[in-house]
């Protein structure tokens, strides 16, 4: 097996940890959640029919985006030891952080998926090899993200943006597009039905006072 | 703080900007793979036209043959076989013709889907379409789609090399070609090489849309560039054909089993730099794949169905204007269909040896891989009568 497949499966596996920490939290105490963090890598471990649990995810989501992953980690994080560290915690529940980070993954989301099923002739796709001058928007828009990141102190965001550009030049995924290493659909799915709630919850609240006033 | 996490970010972005405005210019097409006619006397050959099967029949059914030359001057086949399409004992089997006897030996399986999934570290669930080349460093390259869910739609190209004409490859390796959980990307056309021994790689997308692409690899196999040469839902498994370093023509399946239903082709003049918008073209095409190869007078062979509907014909097609029209050479099969049997002549490929001989390897009603071999002689005859 490859160098590359083996950080696949990790990341495939880190994704099974905070799906198991995400379905038991609410009915376990926080402290029960590493024995349920243990279990899951227990079960990571023993091979099914010859293939681990990260290999059955990994071959449904190939390789996760490196921002899916340092979100991943940092949902465990949280989840485990996080109240031990203020300063991430802050960061980690801070509203107007995930509101950014929604907001992003949804628009480039919703800009490449539609188009690279084949809606059009033009594949945003190929911007992220580089190599067409339209390649340009594509960097220009994640610079310009990331510098409205530092003017809003949008860190979380911004990390998520500097790890995806460094990892993409260290090339740790076999992959010589920018875009496997910024977005992948999960994030994207997450993203899109995170602002569909919230905007749901917002419509709900604001039913009743335009009421009142009507 | 703020203004080092500003010099941060330029300084993580710059090299990305400078990356995206160095404009790398399109190598050019090599012309390997264009079929040589050579001068021949009026009594140096007779015409020779040979058929046999290239499969044993180990195999309840059998499909998608492709053929690649040798270094001892033979060819290699590759085929998929199994119960039936898509079947989960499916496995890609090779044979060798020996030029001098015109046998096939040495028939076997080559990729077995346990044995791939666990080399891939992955969930097998079939596996589909091999294609394959011969690259400037004279190693072999087998290509073929594997799928861990769902129908053909969910295909991811797979791909090994060997340095010893197909006796030992590589553990395969996966291409990274869509942001879709890497979904949907499949082969059928046969690669070619591009003069700095990159490799240009025909592939074509069947999920939600169904269009022709044309991805660009290094000569390592990593995907430099990706190509639409169409939208919507109407075209599959391109074949590109080039006449000069910057010249080539690619001919796609029509894939909307219209009644009308014709192939569709797009150039380029730049290297690939821009395709033409693609056009419909006077052959009919009943949602099938197709084969060609280039001649080096310029002319372009075609090995079609040559009719809007069912596969039960399967004709070699010969155009002496780059395409602009077609003369029919040859009739490989024509069978009629009965209620009780529909005759399947499909997904053929064409390939020239290096003693001169044309070779067309195709699906013979999912029972059989059939070979047909016939002399320079002998196509220029028919050329001849076709005028």
């Amino acid at each position: 097996m490859m160098m590359e497949t083996g950080i696949g499966i990790l990341a495939a596996t880190l994704l099974w940890l905070a799906l198991l920490v995400k379905l038991t939290r609410r009915w376990l105490p926080r402290k029960l959640l590493v024995v349920v963090l243990l279990v899951g890598l227990a079960i990571a471990l023993v091979p099914f029919n010859r293939l681990h649990v990260g290999g059955y995810i990994f071959s449904l989501t190939s390789y996760l985006s490196v921002s899916s992953v340092m979100l991943l980690l940092g949902f465990l994080f949280a989840n485990l030891v996080g109240e031990h560290w203020r300063g991430f915690n802050s960061l980690w529940q801070s509203r107007q952080q995930w509101t950014a980070i929604l907001i992003f993954f949804a628009i480039a989301g919703l800009f490449l998926y539609p188009m690279t099923a084949g809606l059009t002739l033009f594949d945003p796709y190929r911007l992220g090899y580089l190599g067409t001058p339209l390649s340009v928007a594509l960097v220009v828009y994640l610079f310009g993200w990331a510098l409205l990141c530092v003017v809003k102190r949008w860190y979380l965001l911004l990390l998520l943006l500097l790890m995806s550009v460094i990892v993409y030049y260290l090339k740790w995924l076999p992959s010589l597009n920018l875009w496997d290493y910024v977005i992948d659909p999960l994030v994207v799915i997450y993203s899109i039905f995170s602002l569909l709630k919230s905007g749901g919850c917002w419509l709900l609240r604001r039913e009743p006072s335009t009421q009142q006033v009507s | 703080m703020r203004l080092a996490l500003f010099l941060l970010v330029a300084v993580a972005f710059l090299p990305l900007l400078l990356k995206s405005l160095t404009e790398s210019p399109s190598p050019s097409f090599s012309l390997n793979q264009v079929g040589q006619l050579v001068e021949l006397s009026a009594d140096e050959l007779s015409q020779e036209y040979r058929q046999q099967f290239a499969s044993s029949g180990v195999t309840r059914e059998v499909h998608s043959a492709v053929m690649v030359k040798l270094g001892n001057g033979n060819l290699r086949a590759f085929w998929y076989g199994g119960a039936r399409e898509g079947a989960k004992d499916v496995s890609i089997y090779t044979a060798e013709l020996d030029l001098q006897s015109n046998e096939w030996l040495d028939e076997r399986v080559l990729v077995e889907r346990h044995a791939t999934a666990q080399q891939l570290g992955i969930y097998l669930r079939k596996i589909g379409n091999p294609v394959t080349f011969r690259d400037g460093d004279e190693r072999l390259w087998l290509f073929f789609v594997s799928v861990s869910v769902g129908g053909w739609a969910g295909s991811t190209i797979n791909f090994m090399i060997s340095d010893d004409d197909g006796q030992s490859w590589t553990t395969p390796k996966r291409l990274i070609a869509s942001p879709i959980f890497n979904l949907s990307t499949l082969v059928k056309g046969e690669p070619f090489l591009y003069t700095d021994g990159s490799i240009g790689l025909p592939v074509y997308h069947e999920m939600i849309g169904k269009f022709g692409e044309l991805i660009h690899l290094s000569s390592s196999g990593e995907v430099l560039d990706k190509v639409r040469l169409m939208s919507g839902r109407v075209s599959l498994q391109p074949i590109v054909l080039p006449s000069s370093g910057q010249h080539a023509r690619i001919y796609m399946r029509n894939a909307t089993d219209a009644p009308d239903s014709t192939l569709f082709e797009t150039w380029t003049t730049d290297a690939g730099e821009n395709w033409a918008s693609v056009v419909r073209n006077d052959l009919p095409n009943p949602n099938a794949a197709i084969t060609g190869l280039r001649l080096d007078d310029g002319g372009l062979l075609l090995v079609i169905n040559n009719q809007h509907d069912k596969r039960n014909n399967l004709s070699l097609m010969h155009s002496v204007d780059d395409g602009d029209s077609w003369q029919l050479l040859y009739q490989f099969e024509q069978e009629e269909n009965t209620p009780e049997f529909e005759h399947q002549f499909a997904y053929p490929s064409l390939r020239q040896s290096s003693d001169g001989d044309f070779h067309v390897v195709y699906t013979w009603n999912k029972e059989r891989i059939k070979h047909i071999r016939f002399n320079q002689r002998w196509l220029q005859q028919r050329m001849e009568e076709a005028l």
